[in-house]
């Protein structure tokens, strides 16, 4: 737990989802990100994590809450409840695997159905250190990106912490600029619910 | 102490070699503090508690060509916190290939049967334990009884079971219930506590065994009923702070992680629970409080066959004597089910009974809708 996280007086809190195949390296990413360190075996998500990282963009104090969900197929239909009323998505692949990579669009059609239309999306080719085993061209994957409008396609390696805090605070500029330029300020009351009673989300159109 | 444990272990041992095998005694052993004591206890007694016969069970050919394989080595490549850090990587090695086919065998055996991610943690709990050979009867019997719920195609009976946990925590803590409803948190932090006996979240493998004891000794929603003693144990903690979904889901999840987890206290407190309020006394409850559905009492017995299985010092603590209880369970009896299902006393057929209940109750939403899917089960 991070208390000091909890209490950290903030300017914007933004709900960043992350989603990708399992084993393309989520939890490595939540995990450089937030604490700066690299699990060489790290153990598969069950179920959905979720950890907070405050960051600073053009002055302003950012609240980053990252919902770090399982990447088994048959999770979907209970990740798909974390989805509503995200600010942002971080879809991540393996750049050895290119299953993952072709699996971009099924997660991509999942944000379309379940998240706010103006979500923000960012695509992550992860494990970019891995040269020789590289499966994708930077240009498949930034065509793939552009495809779905992302804000922008990045290739990470969480494991030499490559561009990993730069993906998430060029999430949050995009963020920031949104909701700044709406005059929209995020208050910390207008969560989204998991409530049972309202049951995990299976085709309503946000 | 020492003696004490000496004691117990003599009369898991007496237990073990009477004829027939005192499968009452085994259970109120492996639920009473400290549980089975042992790993060699464990490979004896938890047989018994699965009512595995056969432990010699042949595991099938080419298990790799299963179609999840990739997925389980995924799995398996990532569970090596899950073996003692003073193992050597070899014997890490081993097992896990171990694991794999394990995991695959089962697959193999009950193609009805999907794997989810956190299966594996559970298998390694086994196979810790128990070793390769004896391992794949027991998971294979655990996963077709206790386990089901979670390895049907779609994860929804596991989210329904989870909302058992509501009406568990508000015959203690209505306080609580209205906080955690106002933070709209939902159930789902416990997913991963519950589909991994808490494999995934308990930080000591002894714990994890310990618990094991436990759960294998009663009805397939005592994980459930652990998961609201652990809530409950944290009401202070989860409630000092903004009613806040994210604040709240993260002490949530955390509460399980502790190392410090009173495991006899929250045990003992759980079965008491599950004594107090059977899944047949929820149920009524549960669907008031999702308001979607009818009272599904058709299960309810098997609930109370469950129940004559907890320790009697527990039943009398609470003044409930299992001859009431049979009274009860006779009067409530469905027409509909199976007799033989309701005088058999084995193991078996409380967790078919409790895993078909579980889903049946806690997910109904109307008869049609769930008797298909019952159907499946038997």
């Amino acid at each position: 737990m991070n208390p000091n996280n909890d209490t950290e007086p903030y300017d914007y809190l933004f709900k960043i989802v992350l989603i990708g195949d399992a084993g393309v390296g989520k939890t490595c990413i939540v995990q450089r990100f937030k604490s700066g360190v690299w699990v060489e075996s790290q153990a598969s998500t069950i179920g959905v994590d979720f950890c907070m990282k405050s960051c600073e963009v053009n002055g302003k104090k950012i609240k980053l809450q990252v919902w770090d969900t399982a990447g088994q197929e048959r999770f979907r239909t209970i990740t798909q409840s974390y989805y509503r009323s995200a600010n942002g998505v971080v879809c991540a692949f393996d750049l050895t695997r290119q299953s993952t990579f072709l699996n971009v669009e099924k997660w991509m059609n999942d944000v379309s159905k379940f998240c706010e239309e103006n979500v923000s999306k960012l695509l992550i080719g992860n494990k970019c250190d891995l040269t020789e085993e590289r499966a994708v061209s930077r240009e498949e994957c930034a065509k793939v990106g552009s495809y779905y409008s992302v804000v922008d396609y990045i290739e990470t390696s969480a494991k030499d912490n490559t561009n990993i805090e730069a993906s998430f605070i060029k999430l949050a500029t995009v963020l920031l600029e949104k909701h700044s330029s709406s005059n929209l300020q995020q208050e910390p009351n207008t969560v989204f619910g998991l409530g049972s009673r309202t049951k995990p989300v299976k085709s309503t159109c946000c | 102490m020492q003696s004490k444990r000496k004691l117990k272990a003599a009369h898991i041992v007496e237990a073990l070699q009477s004829e027939p095998v005192d499968i009452h005694s085994l259970r109120k052993l492996s639920i009473s503090p400290g549980g089975l004591l042992s790993r060699k206890l464990r490979c004896q007694v938890w047989p018994h508690l699965l009512d595995v016969t056969d432990t010699h069970l042949k595991c099938p050919k080419n298990v790799r060509m299963h179609p999840e394989c990739r997925q389980v080595q995924l799995d398996v490549n990532r569970s090596g916190g899950r073996f003692p850090s003073t193992m050597p990587k070899e014997e890490v090695d081993i097992l896990q290939e171990q694991l794999t086919d394990l995991i695959l065998s089962v697959l193999c055996t009950h193609s009805e049967l999907n794997y989810y991610q956190g299966y594996h943690d559970i298998c390694v709990t086994f196979l810790l334990v128990c070793g390769k050979q004896l391992s794949f009867p027991l998971v294979e019997r655990l996963s077709t009884y206790h386990l089901r719920d979670f390895m049907v195609r779609s994860m929804d009976s596991t989210a329904d079971i989870l909302n058992y946990l509501i009406p568990i925590l508000e015959k203690s803590n209505p306080e609580l219930v209205k906080y955690i409803e106002k933070s709209e948190v939902g159930t789902l932090f416990a997913l991963s506590w519950l589909i991994t006996w808490y494999s995934y979240v308990v930080p000591k493998q002894e714990d994890i065994e310990r618990l094991y004891d436990f759960f294998l000794s009663c009805h397939p929603l005592m994980p459930v009923y652990f998961a609201a003693q652990i809530v409950l144990d944290n009401a202070d903690n989860i409630m000092d702070g903004e009613c806040e979904m994210a604040r709240v889901y993260q002490v949530l999840l955390q509460t399980a992680r502790k190392t410090d987890l009173p495991l006899e206290t929250l045990i003992s407190k759980a079965a008491d629970f599950y004594i107090q309020f059977p899944p047949s006394s929820l149920s009524v409850t549960a669907i008031d409080y999702y308001k979607d559905g009818l009272a599904m009492s058709t299960f309810c017995d098997y609930a109370l066959v469950a129940q004559h299985e907890l320790p009697d010092a527990v039943l009398r603590r609470r003044g409930l004597y299992s001859s009431d209880r049979t009274e009860s369970s006779v009067n409530t009896r469905p027409s509909n089910a199976d007799s033989t299902h309701w005088s058999a006393a084995k193991t078996a057929a409380v967790a078919v009974g409790g895993a078909v209940g579980a889903a049946a109750i806690a997910g109904a939403v109307n008869l049609l809708e769930w008797a298909p899917h019952l159907l499946g089960y038997l």
